[in-house]
């Protein structure tokens, strides 16, 4: 995993209380940087590394997903810019956007 | 008030013989979102005439001419008394219909000493000015909520925004109904790239200036897949837009069911408004509604964020032109394609309504 992806999943981990809103496994497949599985079935949610069978797969650079995490690009443009494909549950995507707002909330401080 | 100063408007005057020159003055045009006209003054240049608005303590939109014939002090500037508008030079109170009642320095009130008032008409998300003849200020002219998306029954509103473009009008209307821009402008976001390879169809309803453009076997990108929450690698997609001219445009995206093809699509509805404030500078105003995932915040809020990036792009585009045509450089000759059609036919009917309204 790369320390890009890394520093995104300590984002996310950091807000892994907050209420997700949606109950699903959402993976990030960033290629060769590896994969972020996040399921918010859990409560808190848990997020992992470890790929495995996801509700809803985002195709998206790692570069690219901090970007929307860290609130460079707000999330839906960054979603709309960069996720280059979409397996599983589209809307499931859509529905995990206002999770990864209060990150990148939470990141601005 | 954030106006920007043409920097030399006339500048390649003769290479922009094809562009549409000057205003429609007879017509409806949208001054403000609902929600930004409060009971408190708000100053905006509509058609290069300073207009202020206002709310009434019972909530009626107010137009006045936006200048004290005092001293020619903005009355935007001034401050509400009641429903009445003080100037904040030397105190001279104006009425909601712009009629002077009170003089601080003086018991008499000259017959000139008045503001005039516009024709205003809001509706739902939107609020409407007439600046022509007030005589022809029909409110039946303003094209319907529904229409535009608003209050539909089937549609639900998404957001609606407003913007100050550094851009001609024109260019705005061009933005709208050129189609083979979405490929290059907006790579990658829309579509699979091949709608420059395929016209849309162009045809003139009354005074709608009507495109349609369809593809039965259109590759869904990842954006559209996430958006109209489908999971079709191909479908029949359509691209509808229609300008009522001088300045109101409604576009909808019609995604299919390839697999049902007569059922009812998936519809994404924006609806937008130009209003020249200068000869070169634009209010943008923006609405979008849909008619699935309705009142969904989720939905409405990845529809905001998107529609509104792909906004920012036009931006760059037109607010680039802008700036080259006020350059003074040397400009070549405007060469237009087939793909043009519309736009052409939207400049053709400009002009006449313009050339018409002046008398010529």
């Amino acid at each position: 995993m790369s320390a890009l992806l890394d520093g995104i999943a300590q984002r996310i981990g950091a807000c892994a209380g907050e209420d997700a809103g949606v109950a699903a496994v959402f993976k990030f497949d960033a290629g060769q940087d590896g994969v972020l599985v996040l399921d918010t079935n859990a409560k808190p949610a848990t997020f992992s590394t470890t790929d495995r069978p996801a509700d809803c797969t985002m195709k998206i650079a790692a570069p690219f997903l901090m970007m929307a995490i860290d609130g460079r690009v707000p999330v839906g443009a960054a979603f709309m810019k960069f996720v280059r494909g979409v397996q599983g549950r589209p809307g499931l995507a859509v529905q995990i956007q206002p999770f990864l707002r209060k990150v990148a909330a939470k990141g601005r401080g | 008030m954030d106006t920007i100063a043409p920097q030399n408007p006339t500048a390649n005057a003769d290479r922009l013989d094809g562009f549409v020159q000057g205003f429609v003055r007879n017509a409806w045009y949208v001054c403000a979102q609902a929600r930004e006209i409060e009971h408190a003054p708000l100053g905006r240049r509509i058609l290069n005439t300073p207009v202020l608005l206002y709310r009434t303590n019972a909530g009626k939109v107010v137009a006045l001419h936006d200048v004290c014939p005092h001293r020619y002090m903005p009355m935007s500037k001034g401050r509400l008394v009641g429903d009445n508008i003080r100037c904040t030079y030397h105190g001279s109170l104006f009425d909601e219909h712009g009629k002077c009642v009170e003089i601080p320095s003086q018991d008499s009130i000259p017959p000139k000493c008045f503001l005039k008032s516009y024709p205003v008409v809001e509706r739902k998300n939107w609020v409407w000015i007439w600046l022509g003849d007030p005589a022809k200020a029909d409110p039946s002219l303003i094209p319907s909520e529904n229409y535009l998306g608003f209050g539909h029954e089937d549609y639900s509103t998404v957001d609606h925004k407003y913007r100050l473009v550094k851009g001609r009008y024109g260019l705005c209307n061009e933005n709208l109904i050129d189609d083979t821009h979405i490929s290059f402008l907006h790579l990658g976001q829309f579509e699979s790239g091949n709608r420059v390879h395929t016209m849309p169809e162009v045809s003139q309803e009354g005074p709608w200036i009507k495109s349609r453009w369809f593809d039965p076997h259109e590759k869904i990108s990842p954006f559209f897949h996430m958006l109209f929450d489908v999971d079709y690698e191909i479908a029949p997609r359509a691209l509808v837009g229609h300008f009522h001219p001088p300045a109101t445009h409604v576009v909808w995206i019609e995604m299919y069911n390839p697999k049902a093809p007569s059922e009812r699509p998936r519809v994404l509805r924006v609806a937008l408004a130009f209003t020249p404030e200068t000869e070169t500078t634009t209010h943008w105003f923006w609405a979008e509604s849909r008619n699935f995932h309705q009142k969904d915040a989720a939905w409405d809020a990845f529809a905001t964020d998107t529609s509104w990036a792909i906004q920012d792009q036009d931006f760059y585009a037109i607010e680039a032109i802008e700036a080259l045509l006020q350059s003074g450089s040397a400009l070549p000759e405007e060469v237009s394609f087939k793909a043009d059609a519309g736009i052409m036919r939207a400049r053709r009917v400009m002009n006449q309504i313009i050339r018409e309204e002046q008398g010529q």
